[in-house]
């Protein structure tokens, strides 16, 4: 049996939570800038989006 | 700039938006609720009964599988372990008999050569004694005959000397002559 | 009249992936029915917490039965016999099995845990993969009361399946380090503590948001075929009707470019069979890799 090929499988893990993270905190802070009428609450929720998703990325290829 | 980034999303939710209230994509945004529970109940009910009637037996099957393999993979490797050790024993007994056989050719060689060598030594010996009795045969010929010889001798001198000189001389006398002549005669050849 | 239009385009969208109520001719409307009276007896819950029968909802038991019939089935065999022989369907289920066993469970997981785990990641997989179909196959469409239903396509269904994920996660730490064990986990090592201070909050942060990954990819995908096609179709429309229609009159389409449209829709369609397969795997993978994550902390 080959061995299955845990690079690629890090690899598209990482990617999906990278964009998942990003993806879902800035839609949360979309919505409250939408409810609260400020767009600060979405570039705040998008910078900590990027900042969880390098951090998992990290934590998943370490 | 801060404008701008307003217009520029209400503008993405304009693009979106659909008749009746609201963007479409809000409504598909925004979980509901009821569907969040009726997914939960559904999967669990579907991993409960999967795992239960499914999953668990092609596990155990596949388990059992797998070992049978593993047991006959290693029942196969004995086999040829022991086939490789009953040929390792082949050659070594092979090995022994011919180095036996060398060893019976070799003591037949010399069982042989000893054989010739004593057989030639037993006919030497033989032939000695043969020699050796036979001289002594001879010998003892040669003494008997000499005896005869002197006897016969001794009587033919008595006879002629008897009929030579019989009126005047005394037998004894003649005889003690004829023995010392004979004597001397014998110290001669001896 | 343009916004007109307009509406008729995000109605239709809406219509296509967005839950609805059962409508009074389907198929479902009897349990539909029962299952609401049912739930306005029990009224004194919020109304969050009532969990009524819709479309989607209808689509996810048919999933669900589909899935455990053919489950059921295929694994008939083993049940009986431990020693049985694949034949027919068996086959795939096997094959399916080794697969999730051999190629996500045991390298994210580990062969210690992989017994415990690999049930859930299989269920996972063949029931999205399932839901995933359903929502392909036109038919279903009369079924579910009008409207295209792909259960997995909605952000009610894969936060509900991406719970189940998080709480997995939760249990797996918990089982392997001990309930206290897999908090502390939570906490990096060998950092300072004014870094400690900030790292805390983003481990919370991204505990709740690994799942949230998981249940945005998996909507956002199987919704975007069906939008993707959707607008395949409207495209012979678009260029047919000249100009904008007048009032109660139906729009007419290009029947040159309807030929070109099924032919892409076609395309589409074989795209979206590959796209459910993927999603399957991805969600099933992730999973893995997230409750490998919290087995496999560092210490």
């Amino acid at each position: 049996m080959p061995k299955p090929d845990t690079n690629f499988q890090k690899a598209m893990s990482a990617a999906y939570t990278l964009l998942g993270s990003i993806l879902v905190l800035s839609g949360l802070g979309y919505y409250l800038s939408h409810k609260y009428n400020n767009i600060a609450w979405l570039i705040i929720f998008s910078i900590l989006g990027i900042i969880v998703g390098m951090y998992e990325l990290y934590k998943q290829i370490k | 700039m801060y404008k701008h980034l307003i217009v520029l999303s209400t503008s993405i939710g304009l693009l979106f938006s659909g008749g009746s209230g609201g963007s479409w994509i809000e409504d598909w945004l925004y979980p509901d609720t009821g569907l969040f529970f009726w997914a939960v109940i559904t999967f669990i009910i579907v991993f409960v009964v999967l795992r239960w009637k499914a999953w668990g037996p092609l596990m155990d099957t596949l388990e059992a599988r797998e070992k049978q393999i593993q047991e006959s993979l290693n029942k196969a490797e004995k086999i040829i372990k022991d086939q490789e050790k009953s040929a390792q024993d082949n050659e070594v007994i092979l090995n022994e008999a011919r180095q036996e056989a060398k060893s019976i050719i070799a003591q037949a060689k010399d069982a042989g050569e000893k054989l010739k060598l004593s057989l030639e030594e037993n006919g030497r010996t033989k032939y000695d004694e043969l020699l050796s009795n036979a001289t002594e045969e001879i010998n003892a010929q040669k003494q008997k005959a000499l005896g005869e010889i002197k006897n016969m001798v001794s009587e033919i001198a008595l006879n002629a000397s008897e009929k030579i000189i019989k009126r005047n001389l005394n037998n004894d006398d003649n005889k003690k002559i004829i023995d010392e002549t004979v004597e001397k005669f014998q110290e001669k050849n001896q | 009249m343009a916004g007109n239009n307009r509406e008729m385009n995000g109605d239709l969208i809406r219509h296509h992936v967005t839950d609805a109520q059962i409508s009074e001719n389907s198929f479902w409307y009897p349990i539909s029915d029962f299952l609401n009276n049912i739930g306005q007896k029990v009224s004194f819950l919020p109304d969050w917490m009532s969990i009524p029968f819709s479309k989607h909802v209808a689509m996810l038991w048919v999933a669900a039965i589909f899935t455990m019939g053919i489950s059921l089935w295929a694994t008939r065999r083993y049940r009986t016999n431990k020693a049985a022989q694949p034949k027919g369907i068996s086959h795939i289920y096997e094959l399916l099995l080794e697969f999730i066993k051999n190629d996500i469970i045991i390298p994210n997981i580990g062969l210690k845990d992989a017994k415990r785990w690999t049930p859930l990641a299989a269920s996972f997989f063949i029931f999205i993969l399932m839901c995933n179909f359903i929502g392909l196959i036109p038919f279903f469409e009369k079924l579910g009361g009008g409207g295209g239903a792909t259960p997995t396509g909605n952000f009610g269904v894969t936060l509900g399946l991406a719970t189940i994920t998080f709480f997995a996660i939760i249990i797996a730490g918990t089982l392997k380090h001990g309930f206290i064990g897999h908090w502390k986990n939570m906490i990096p090592h060998g950092v300072p503590a004014p870094v400690l201070i900030i790292l805390i909050p983003i481990e919370i942060i991204g505990m709740f948001v690994k799942p949230m990954a998981l249940t945005l990819r998996l909507g956002a995908n199987m919704t975007a075929g069906h939008i993707g096609m959707l607008a395949i179709f409207g495209l012979p429309y678009l260029i047919g009707s000249q100009g904008v229609p007048s009032e109660g009159l139906l729009p007419q389409p290009s029947w040159g470019f309807a030929i070109i449209a099924v032919m892409l829709n076609v395309g589409v369609f074989f795209l979206e069979i590959i796209v459910s397969l993927v999603q399957a795997y991805v969600f099933t993978l992730l999973s893995s890799v997230f409750i490998g994550m919290a087995i496999h902390a560092e210490h």
